[in-house]
C-alpha cells in the first residue's frame, strides 16, 4: 500500500482553533489523530435512506410535536444577582 | 398606529462609527465632510450617505472621497459636537428606511470619559428627525437610551445571544478581563459577575492608529508613489508585507519595532490593574486593532483570546443587551 500525503492550508486568523489543536499534537501522531477526525466526521454525516425511512417511520409512530417557543423566559440558571447587575448596566 | 421599538446598538469611534440593528450590520469612518454640489450631483446612485438635514453634509466613506473639509476630531467634547450627531443620525438612516421609528439604542464611551453618560443618553433619547439625499424624512423617536462602557459591548457578546439571553454562563458568572484596542485608546476593563471593578478599570492612550502612522511613515520613506488607503495599511501590517512595484516588500521588522512598545505598555498596565491577571477566568481582547496586538497579549495571557468580528463586538454587545432589555421589559 503506497502512502499518500496530501497537504492542506489555513487561515492564521479564522482557522486559530485548528492551528492550535494542529499545534498541540505530537509530531508523531498528528496524521493518526487527523485521520481519526475526519474518518469520525465522514462516519457521522452520511445519512443512508435506511436512516430517513427509520425517521419517516418514527414520526408515522409517534407523531410530529411542535413545542412553542418562549423567547421572554426567564433564565433560571442564571444567578439573581448576575442578571440584577446586567438589568442595571448603564443606569 | 402601532410602532414597534427597533433595538439598535451603536458604536461611534474616533475612527469608525458601526451600528447593528436584527437585520442590517454597518460600518463606515467617522468623517463629517461639507457638502460640494458640483461633485455629488453626478453620483446620487445611493452609494454614500449624505444628509441634507439636520444639515446638508458628506458622511463616512463619501466625506473621506468628495469633501473639500472634513471634520474628524478626537476629543472628550466630542460627543456635544454636530459631527457626532450626524454620524449617530447616518448610521440610525442605514440601518432603517421607516420615515417613523420608535428606538431603543445601547452605546458606549471611553471608560475615562464615561462620567459623561447622561450628556450622551440626553442628546440620543427624543425625537429627531434627519433625510438623506434622494429618501423621505425620517423622524427617530428614541424611547430608551443606555450608555455602558465601552468594553462591555465585547464582553456582552460573547456572553448574549440573540435574544439577549445569558449564553455563556462561566462569562457571564465569572471574572473577566476586557482589553479593547481603539484607534486612539486602549479601555482596559475587569468585570465581576456582569458588575464592573471600578479600581481595576482604566485607559491608555496608545491605539491601533500609532502602529498605523509608523508604517505610513516608513511606506513613505521605503516605498515613495504608494499610494494605499488606511485600511490597506492595515491589511498590509496584518499580512507583514505589501508589494511594491510587484514586489512583495517585506514589513515585518517594522511592524514588530511598532507594535513591541504599544503592546509592551498595554500589557504592562493589564497586569498592574490585573494583579498579574492570574484572578481572571479570561481575558477577551477586542476592537479595530485586536488583530494587530491580539497575538502579543495572547503570548502574554495565557487565557486571553480575540473575540470574534472584533470590529462589530461593542456594537454586537450594544444591541444584544438591547434585546435583553427588550425582553425583560415584555
Amino acid at each position: 500500500m503506497a502512502k499518500v500525503t496530501i497537504s492542506f492550508t489555513l487561515d492564521d486568523n479564522k482557522d486559530k482553533r485548528l492551528l492550535r489543536w494542529l499545534e498541540s499534537l505530537p509530531k508523531r501522531g498528528r496524521s493518526e489523530a487527523i485521520r481519526e477526525v475526519l474518518t469520525a466526521h465522514l462516519d457521522h454525516n452520511s445519512i443512508t435512506l435506511q436512516d430517513i425511512y427509520e425517521a419517516i417511520m418514527d414520526l408515522k409512530r409517534s407523531g410530529l410535536a411542535v413545542t412553542p417557543q418562549d423567547d421572554s423566559r426567564p433564565q433560571s440558571d442564571v444567578p439573581a444577582d448576575v442578571l440584577d447587575n446586567l438589568s442595571k448596566l448603564g443606569l | 398606529m402601532e410602532v414597534n421599538t427597533v433595538n439598535i446598538g451603536l458604536d461611534l469611534g474616533y475612527s469608525a462609527t458601526k451600528a447593528v440593528s436584527t437585520r442590517r450590520k454597518v460600518k463606515f469612518p467617522s468623517v463629517v465632510g461639507t457638502s460640494d454640489k458640483a461633485r455629488f450631483s453626478f453620483s446620487q446612485d445611493g452609494a454614500g450617505i449624505i444628509l441634507a438635514e439636520p444639515a446638508h453634509v458628506l458622511v463616512g466613506e463619501q466625506a473621506v472621497t468628495q469633501s473639500r473639509f472634513v471634520n474628524r476630531r478626537e476629543d472628550r467634547s466630542w460627543i456635544e459636537s454636530a459631527e457626532y450627531y450626524h454620524l449617530a443620525l447616518a448610521a440610525l438612516t442605514e440601518l432603517t428606511t421607516a420615515t417613523v421609528a420608535e428606538l431603543r439604542i445601547v452605546t458606549g464611551l471611553p471608560v475615562a470619559f464615561y462620567n459623561d453618560k447622561d450628556i450622551l443618553r440626553n442628546l440620543l433619547l427624543g425625537e429627531h428627525r434627519a433625510t438623506r439625499e434622494g429618501r423621505r424624512a425620517q423622524v427617530f423617536k428614541v424611547t430608551d437610551c443606555r450608555v455602558i462602557p465601552q468594553p462591555f459591548g465585547a464582553l456582552l457578546a460573547e456572553a448574549l445571544d440573540d435574544r439577549g439571553n445569558v449564553a455563556d454562563k462561566a462569562l457571564a458568572t465569572g471574572n473577566v478581563g476586557v482589553i479593547d484596542v481603539g484607534g486612539k485608546t486602549t479601555n482596559l476593563l475587569s468585570v465581576s459577575r456582569l458588575s464592573e471593578i471600578g479600581r481595576e478599570t482604566a485607559s491608555v492612550n496608545v491605539g491601533a492608529w500609532d502602529v498605523v502612522r509608523a508604517v505610513r511613515g516608513w511606506l513613505a520613506d521605503h516605498c515613495p508613489n504608494l499610494d494605499l488607503r488606511d485600511h490597506q495599511v492595515v491589511d498590509a501590517i496584518v499580512a507583514r508585507q505589501v508589494k511594491y512595484y510587484g514586489e512583495p516588500q517585506d514589513l515585518g521588522p517594522v511592524v514588530d519595532a511598532a507594535l513591541e512598545p504599544m503592546a509592551e505598555q498595554v500589557i504592562a498596565q493589564a497586569t498592574r490593574l490585573w494583579n498579574g491577571g492570574a484572578n481572571l477566568d479570561a481575558v477577551l481582547v477586542s476592537g479595530g486593532g485586536a488583530l494587530l496586538l491580539g497575538p502579543a497579549i495572547e503570548a502574554y495571557f495565557r487565557h486571553a483570546q480575540v473575540v470574534s468580528e472584533p470590529v462589530f463586538a461593542n456594537a454586537l454587545g450594544y444591541w444584544r443587551f438591547a434585546q435583553h432589555l427588550s425582553n425583560a421589559q415584555q
